[in-house]
């Protein structure tokens, strides 16, 4: 086709002087800089907001809301070495937000769903509240798995977020639960004191490194997402 | 020259924080982009701004690409969606108007051979520029950046007929155009 062939040769002469400006690099490059301050700043905030609501949720409670849980702060502090009993408070804080929040069935699912959780906490959790996984038995395993799937929607409730089921498919949604449970279990295997702020990468022992660095990517790209959809 | 594994390996280091790959993964295909970005823009002057919001919107999204899809055409559909973003912030702005109503005076001057050619690709570029952006989309991805009819459908999101169906209309649009076109040329060289 003859005509075809004229408009590719005009088109393709016209974009002969249609170069990008180099400075445009620059500006671009830019971005790139303070798009991953940005994102590390989101990342150290959920990071506090596992401290205390994931691992605080092994932190917690009873005359207090979170007592009702764990049995006292006492019976935490026993348990998980890097317990504060501020961070207790906060956990107990987030629970009364929620029972305020939620309607009366509502929060029972969730307390219910939390104490599957906290159990499994005090029971398999390392000094620092954080679980290795790959230790628990299957179904143990299994159990939390799925009651993570219950339990997150109400996790990104209680911190403002919007609700990464909905943004995720159903597909990506399971991957981001087990990528929370592997990120926890390379922490418990790595012996990683969560309660000192941000893990550092190069802290880890090497065979974890490229795991971890894999899943915190992960995690932060749903993260990255949910804070998208809020603005 | 299929560069997939050459993209695979920048966007594996890129995610996981390199700006350096960042910045090979722009340079080897900015040229590609901003020139389609170029001729999808009325107003030229904001094809700068267009394109370095789809390299943000690249970076946003680069975890979510699958690598065992070409890279070109994802990108290509990222840049697409925000090039019609754009449209719709500024569909009607008074500038674009202007531009458009001054257009035809660009085309003067003396008539040795090579100039009419130059018209002639200058005149079939502005009528491709003319088209509805629909048809110049389909267009600009098929015939500047060579993009076989599936991908189109895949970066449009579309279907594979329509793509087909939309590149007819538009040649037979240009055609026409052009037919009057030519006739307003050669009164000109007559004078």
């Amino acid at each position: 086709m003859a005509h075809v062939n004229e408009l590719k040769t005009a088109l393709n002469e016209e974009a002969r002087n249609v170069c990008p400006p180099p400075e445009l690099k620059n500006k671009v490059m830019s971005q790139f800089t303070q798009k991953r301050n940005r994102g590390m700043k989101r990342y150290v905030a959920a990071f506090l907001v596992a401290l205390f609501i994931i691992p605080t949720s092994a932190f917690a409670y009873q005359s207090l809301l979170a007592d009702g849980l764990y049995g006292s702060f006492a019976n935490v502090k026993k348990h998980v070495a890097s317990a504060t009993l501020e961070g207790y408070m906060t956990f107990d804080a987030k629970l009364s937000e929620a029972k305020g929040e939620m309607g009366k069935e509502e929060y029972e699912k969730f307390r219910e769903a939390l104490n599957v959780l906290t159990d499994a906490k005090l029971k398999y959790g390392d000094p620092f509240g954080n679980i290795n996984y790959d230790l628990m038995p299957k179904e143990e395993k299994e159990k939390i798995r799925v009651n993570s799937f219950v339990l997150q929607p109400y996790f990104d409730k209680l911190n403002g977020d919007v609700p990464s089921k909905e943004l995720l498919s159903s597909y990506e949604y399971k991957l981001f639960i087990d990528a929370l449970m592997t990120y926890e279990t390379i922490l418990a295997k790595a012996e990683i004191d969560t309660s000192k702020g941000p893990v550092e990468i190069e802290k880890l022992p090497v065979e974890y490194q490229e795991q971890f660095k894999l899943t915190q990517n992960f995690i932060h790209s749903v993260y990255q997402l949910q804070e998208e959809q809020q603005q | 020259m299929d560069t997939k594994t050459e993209f695979e390996e920048l966007i594996r280091r890129t995610r996981s924080g390199s700006k350096h790959a960042y910045g090979e993964l722009y340079e080897n295909t900015v040229k590609d982009v901003y020139q389609t970005v170029h001729f999808l823009l009325d107003d030229k002057s904001d094809v700068d701004d267009v394109v370095q919001e789809i390299y943000i919107e690249v970076l946003r999204n680069l975890h979510r690409f699958n690598t065992d899809k070409p890279f070109r055409p994802w990108l290509k559909g990222i840049a697409i969606k925000q090039i019609s973003a754009y449209r719709r912030r500024r569909w009607i702005s008074f500038r674009n108007y202007q531009k458009i109503s001054k257009q035809p005076s660009e085309v003067e001057d003396d008539f040795s051979p090579q100039v009419v050619d130059d018209l002639v690709n200058k005149q079939l570029v502005q009528l491709v520029e003319q088209l509805p952006f629909k048809l110049r989309q389909v267009i600009i991805l098929r015939y500047l950046n060579e993009h076989s009819q599936e991908e189109v459908a895949s970066i449009l999101k579309i279907p594979v007929g329509t793509v087909k169906s939309r590149v007819h209309t538009a040649l037979k649009k240009l055609r026409k155009q052009e037919e009057l076109g030519n006739i307003f040329l050669r009164k000109v060289e007559n004078v």
